[in-house]
């Protein structure tokens, strides 16, 4: 029984004392980030520019650029620094790129297909026209054309295409927890609202999934309420709050928040 | 481009999957006259080739070419890395003239079930004996003439001399063949050296596809396969050649297809190599009259040993010719791969567009690759360009493909496929390109 409860109780993902940098840099970003994350919140990492968000979202995904130098990251109760990114996604932990990477030649649904059958035993493959339902149901909530299933990754996409791709792979692929690094940067107000739907949508109907919601603006909290917003400062969180957190930066700045830190920082 | 649209219709058959299955030799000598014992290359004479000449009892100017291209065979040396064209093929590695000459013709195949619609519009599609045989005044002026001659090189002669079958593929003016026609073909036995020729003449505006398989499983002694395809397309016709060389890893492959180009022809090809110890092939486009295009592509995927090495060439001799050439490969293993290809624009050539690109993607450490590509332009109002690529597998996209669950390995599959995709694009044969990418998949998943 008390067992059963601290199952329950237990975080998704909890971040203990993080640092981290770029490989063989000499400076840290994150200079020691504590952060935990239920099944089911939505948290909102915020933070002026070279504050350590997208430091630390690397980190989660295991980008080669990216090393941790001290502290520890549990999900779902397990180390996750040492797996590899492959290993870790299949353990659920989705990263949607701020950039993602153009693959030449591959098409968003043979890249979808194999990501999911990735995930399943070989015996198991998800039959080809469930996936297609699947996928076209997913793409018509994102209101993409059908025929982008058939374009390759990322190649030639606008802003807004290649941010709706990352949200069709994250609805596919049914992630634990979804780190989402700056989905809202670059958009238009369109864009932005189809994207920040698409999350809500997911989330609503995977009541189960968490998502950790990287950004620089407040603007896409307008759509997503976050359980919880915390702001990151010079690689520490300085703040953390409820949604009001983010209407307080929006209309103050992250001035007062450094200048708050400042006798504390030196 | 055709007189008159009625005239091409009238002509244009539906050919159907034809498929031929071409062996180049057998155990069983056929004919009457005793077959010679089978040798290695490098005991053959002068009068081995008139022996076999007996045997597959050539008409006299076949006799005569084959002993021509004996002499020059003979004449010339085994290339050795210090001449440009083999600086990165060494083949002092291989025991090639261990390998033996059959020991007699092939006996003659059924004859080609060949769509009546197609033999009555007067299509030629059957093996080379029985061209030799009911086609001679079609095959006589061609033969090792239209395309291929033993002055390019040892191999070219030493195929010239020993030519001991093949395809022979005519299509006459007018003619539209629909769909592609094949000619598969296999290598029952290991230690043999086999010398197959193709030879297509596409008459004056005629329109045909030919694809060509060559595979064999991997067996324990090194076989030769010294190949080659002569093509002629002539005023207004359009040929697209496809070949896959799918040999097992004891084959030393030599392959050379050179095709000329009249007067506002078009001949498209893809090489594609998969199999093979050591293959090597020269694909020379020549662009002889106005209006003449040539579309040359390459795809090639080597792992373990293995060695290939492409040498192109696209010779513009007439004004307003065009020319693209992109060879893609990717290598895994200790694989080394050489490409160098020239283009060439004669004088009188101008307003020439010519384009040469080599794409390589490195798998693994071990694994290299070179590419020399060369212009020489005589022509002062021309469009080339050139240019080649070697580079490793980018962490980054890996990590993405990664970051979606597949594991290192299924990524880099996933990218070698994306990077010949650029090339099956090119090919508008859907069924082709599938079975091609299978044919990738299944090389690219035991690198």
């Amino acid at each position: 029984m008390i067992d059963d409860r601290q199952h329950i109780d237990a975080p998704l993902l909890s971040i203990r004392g993080l640092r981290g940098r770029v490989t063989d840099a000499p400076e840290e970003i994150l200079r020691g980030v504590d952060l935990e994350i239920r099944r089911g919140e939505i948290h909102a990492l915020m933070g002026p520019n070279g504050s350590g968000k997208s430091t630390l979202a690397k980190l989660l995904s295991g980008h080669p650029g990216y090393e941790a130098t001290g502290g520890e990251v549990l999900f779902r109760g397990e180390p996750l620094l040492a797996l590899d990114p492959d290993e870790r996604a299949r353990r659920g932990i989705f990263l949607a790129f701020q950039y993602p990477m153009e693959i030449p030649g591959v098409s968003i649904a043979n890249f979808v297909r194999t990501a999911m059958n990735a995930r399943r035993a070989a015996e198991d493959e998800i039959p080809v026209l469930d996936f297609y339902d699947d996928l076209q149901a997913q793409m018509a909530t994102l209101q993409m054309e059908p025929t982008f299933a058939e374009r390759f990754v990322n190649e030639g996409f606008s802003g807004g295409e290649k941010k709706r791709s990352e949200i069709l792979q994250m609805a596919l692929l049914k992630p634990e927890l979804a780190v989402m690094d700056e989905t809202d940067s670059g958009l238009d107000v369109d864009a932005l609202r189809l994207v920040a739907e698409g999350v809500v949508a997911l989330a609503r109907e995977r009541t189960s999934m968490a998502v950790l919601l990287i950004t620089h603006y407040q603007r896409i909290l307008n759509y997503i309420t976050p359980d919880r917003v915390h702001v990151l400062v010079r690689g520490r969180i300085a703040r953390s709050g409820g949604a009001e957190l983010a209407m307080e930066i929006e209309s103050r700045g992250y001035d007062f928040i450094r200048e708050e830190l400042a006798p504390a920082a030196v | 481009m055709s007189p008159g649209g009625a005239a091409t219709a009238d002509t244009r058959v539906p050919a159907g999957e034809l498929e031929r299955h071409a062996e180049p030799w057998t155990e069983e000598p056929a004919g009457g006259l005793a077959a010679p014992p089978s040798r290695p290359l490098r005991d053959l004479t002068r009068a081995s080739v008139e022996r076999l000449s007996d045997v597959f009892g050539d008409p006299m100017w076949l006799r005569e070419r084959r002993l021509r291209a004996w002499d020059v065979y003979a004449a010339l040396p085994v290339p050795d890395t210090r001449s440009e064209a083999w600086r990165y093929t060494d083949l002092s590695r291989i025991p090639w003239t261990d390998a033996e000459t059959t020991s007699g013709p092939p006996p003659p195949p059924e004859p080609t079930a060949l769509d009546p619609r197609l033999a009555s519009a007067g299509v030629v599609f059957t093996d080379i004996a029985t061209a030799v045989r009911r086609h001679e005044t079609l095959l006589e002026p061609h033969l090792l003439r239209a395309a291929v001659e033993p002055g390019l090189g040892k191999f070219a002669a030493l195929h010239a001399a020993l030519l001991d079958g093949g395809t022979f593929l005519y299509v006459p003016p007018d003619v539209e063949v629909e769909l592609p026609l094949r000619t598969l073909r296999t290598m029952p036995r290991d230690g043999a050296a086999a010398f197959p020729h193709t030879l297509i003449v596409a008459d004056r505006n005629s329109r045909v596809t030919y694809v060509e398989e060559s595979s064999s499983p991997t067996l324990p002694r090194l076989a030769v396969n010294c190949a080659a395809i002569e093509i002629l397309a002539r005023a207004g016709a359009t040929v697209r050649i496809v070949t896959v060389q799918e040999w097992g890893r004891h084959v030393f492959h030599y392959g050379l297809q050179r095709a000329r180009v009249e007067r506002d022809a078009t001949v498209r090809s893809l090489v594609v190599t998969l199999g093979g110890r050591l293959a090597r092939a020269e694909i020379q486009s020549l662009l002889e009259a106005e209006g003449g295009t040539s579309e040359m592509l390459g795809l090639y995927l080597a792992d373990a040993d293995q060695h290939v090495d492409h040498h192109t060439l696209q010779l513009h001799q007439a004004p307003h010719t065009n020319s693209d050439l992109l060879f893609k490969g990717a290598l895994w293993g200790r694989a080394r791969s050489a490409f160098s290809g020239l283009i060439k624009v004669s004088k009188g050539a101008q307003r020439t567009d010519a384009y040469q690109k080599n794409r390589n993607l490195l798998l693994s450490a071990e694994a290299r690759a070179d590419s020399l590509p060369n212009l020489e332009i005589e022509a002062d109002d021309v469009r080339c360009s050139h240019g080649a690529t070697i580079g490793r597998a980018d962490e980054l996209q890996i990590f993405y493909l990664m970051s979606r669950g597949l594991t290192r390995e299924a990524a880099e599959r996933m990218l070698v496929l994306g990077f010949f995709e650029e090339v099956l694009a090119r090919l508008p044969l859907e069924d082709l390109r599938e079975r091609l990418r299978s044919s990738i998949r299944r090389k690219a998943s035991i690198p």
